[in-house]
Order: structure tokens, then sequence, then C-alpha cells
């Protein structure tokens, strides 16, 4: 299930993998290292949509999250179709995977898969 | 240093080498700041103590665990050593061997401890003015790979909503107009990223930034959970100090 789409992000410095689930939680896409099995990444799913709700209670039109733990970060970027989640390093290059992600959720945004959904 | 009554000579269960006999070199550098040091000695989990000699000043830091665990200066112990050391125009800082404190007054990592030195200059400033020492103090605290002119002011820093939650949810502290509300999206934001943590084998979560547009709030641990609300350009400071930018 490995996605043409996520992929251009593995080029930046720091990315390890990356994955995009719908609204309501469930697994769209996945780039991420075969350690993470799909129950496993609907389980992280929930998590950062139930970070987004928190989030959304306490200020309007929450775009992104970012989690720091010891020497990995998940951002997630909310689109339309619902989240991109992408896991990297401390050292992750934040400019790049910035203009990465924007690029990605265009091209998500041309897929019936992620375009068609709501 | 023996009058102090952290240190009555009775050494804590596990007394430290020397800071001074770990492998590695000595080096000076003239232009370093405490900031430096606390956050090296915090990321290389240095185990030790550190003597600051500033003019007729002398005060004692201790690190262990990747934690500054205790500091004194003078009268002063703990946060307020920090805040007060942080003051101090220059000076040097040496590893020394001094009995280990018996207990810890700070516990705190290098982050964490420096945003809560900075809250607590910027708490003490109506009561001295802008223009006294610890004004100079937020100048002082240098980051590294941090342009200086956009380390906030305490003016900045005050705009800041703040609440403080126990791991059990119980409000601690609410500041700056910080309402419940804040504390309880602290409390649930971590919740949600220790589990999102333990979903994916990261480990434990050090801190969540939730933004929207201008606006955004980021979560902490600290000795408790710590969150802040403010304008973008006012977390960026926090950001910056949790890694998170």
């Amino acid at each position: 299930m490995t996605e043409l789409h996520l992929q251009p992000l593995r080029q930046v410095t720091g990315v390890m993998g990356s994955f995009a689930c719908g609204t309501l939680g469930q697994l769209l896409l996945n780039d991420m290292p075969p350690q993470y099995a799909s129950p496993t990444l609907e389980s992280a799913a929930a998590c950062l949509l139930n970070l987004f709700q928190t989030a959304d209670e306490a200020m309007s039109g929450c775009r992104s999250v970012k989690v720091a733990f010891g020497e990995h970060q998940i951002l997630a970027r909310r689109f339309r179709f619902g989240v991109l989640g992408i896991l990297t390093t401390r050292a992750a290059d934040a400019r790049t995977l910035l203009v990465m992600t924007r690029l990605i959720a265009m091209r998500l945004g041309r897929d019936p898969r992620t375009s068609q959904i709501f | 240093m023996a009058a102090s009554p952290n240190f009555p000579g009775a050494h804590s269960t596990a007394p430290p080498p020397a800071a001074s006999d770990a492998e590695g070199f000595s080096i000076r550098l003239p232009s370093a700041q405490l900031g430096d040091l606390i956050q090296i000695n915090c990321i290389n989990r240095i185990l030790g103590a550190f003597r600051l000699s500033s003019g007729p000043h002398e005060g004692y830091l201790f690190f262990a665990d990747g934690k500054l665990i205790h500091a004194e200066l003078g009268a002063a112990t703990g946060l307020d050593a920090v805040v007060q050391m942080l003051g101090l125009r220059g000076g040097s800082i040496d590893p020394c061997v001094v009995p280990w404190p018996v207990e810890s007054t700070i516990d705190m990592g290098a982050d964490a401890l420096l945003l809560h030195a900075a809250q607590r200059i910027d708490e003490q400033q109506p009561a001295h003015g802008r223009d006294d020492a610890t004004t100079k103090v937020v100048r002082r605290v240098s980051l590294p790979g941090v342009d200086e002119s956009r380390v906030p002011s305490g003016k900045q820093l005050s705009q800041l909503q703040v609440a403080q939650v126990t791991s059990d949810g119980t409000i601690q502290k609410l500041k700056s107009g910080a309402t419940p509300d804040l504390a309880d999206t602290a409390f649930f934001s971590h919740r949600m990223a220790s589990a999102l943590g333990e979903a994916l084998g990261l480990g434990e979560c050090r801190a969540v930034a939730m933004e929207s547009k201008g606006e955004g709030i980021v979560v902490f641990k600290a000795r408790s959970i710590v969150g802040t609300r403010g304008r973008a350009s006012d977390l960026e400071f926090i950001l910056r100090r949790v890694n998170l930018k």
C-alpha cells in the first residue's frame, strides 16, 4: 500500500514516512516504515483527530499539530480529505518539509481517493 | 557553603563523580552564557556540580539525569537562584567537587527551566521597573541558533496565557488571563499525544503545538503539564525551546 503521492516526502531530510487518514480516521494512504501496520496507523490517526478536535474546542480552525517525542516528531496537517501525518526525526528540514507538504496536498487534492471523500 | 541548609554535610545516597573527572576537553568560552551551559549539560546528561563566580557572588549548579536539580546563589535556591544567576553580567563557571544536595530544588530540563526562569523574570518586572537587572536578564539568555532580536521581551511573554495542570487533570495555576479551558486543552492534548506516542512506539510526549490562523497553543511537560496560548509570533520563543520550531 506504499503510495507514490507520499514518497516525495521521504526526500526531505529527516522524514521517515507519512500517512493520510480521512476525517473519520480511516487510513487512506500509507508510506510509513514497514513496522507500522495499518491497525497501528489507524490508532495513530484516531489520536491525531482527537488532538485536532481538542484544539478546535480551544481555538477556531486548528490547521496543524506538531508533537515532539524523544528522538522523533509527528507533524500533522489538516486538509479537506482529513489529515496528513508525517513522522520525522528531530533534525528534519522544517522549511523544505513545509513546501513539500503543500505540494503533496495539491497532489492529494487531485487524487479521487482523497479529493472526493468530502 | 557549609552553612547552606541544603548542604548539611550528609551526602545523598549517590554522590556523583566530579564533573571535572569526566572524559573530554575543558573549554573556556569568554562569551558563553549560563543558558548555554545549562542546555549543554542537560543535553549531554552531565552528572556533576559547577561553581559560578561573579564578583562577590558565588553560586552552585548541580546537574543529573539531563536536568538541573539544584541551584543556589547566596540565600537564594532553586529557580530563584537561577533567575539571579541569569542576571549576573559575567564571571566564570567551573566544575567543582562539593557535597551533593540532600534534596532537589528544581528538577527540570533546560527547556522547561529556561522558560520558567523567563516567566519568573517576567513576573518580577512590575516590582523592579523596566530598567533594572532582571530586564537585562532576558537579553542575556543566549539561545544557540536563535536570532536574539526575535527573543520576546517580558511584555511579550506576559501576553501568553499560561495554565498549569497536574498529570491527573487538577488545575494548578492560571496566569495572564488563562481560563480553565486552556488547562483542559493542555491536559487532554498531552494525553492524546501520549497515546499517539504509545501507538507508534515513539516514547514519551515532550511537547505539543497546535496552530490555527494567527494563534496557537503549545503544551509541554515539566513538573506539571503547562499549556500556553497566544499569538503565533509570541509563541515562537516557546516553540524553539521545545524544539518544535
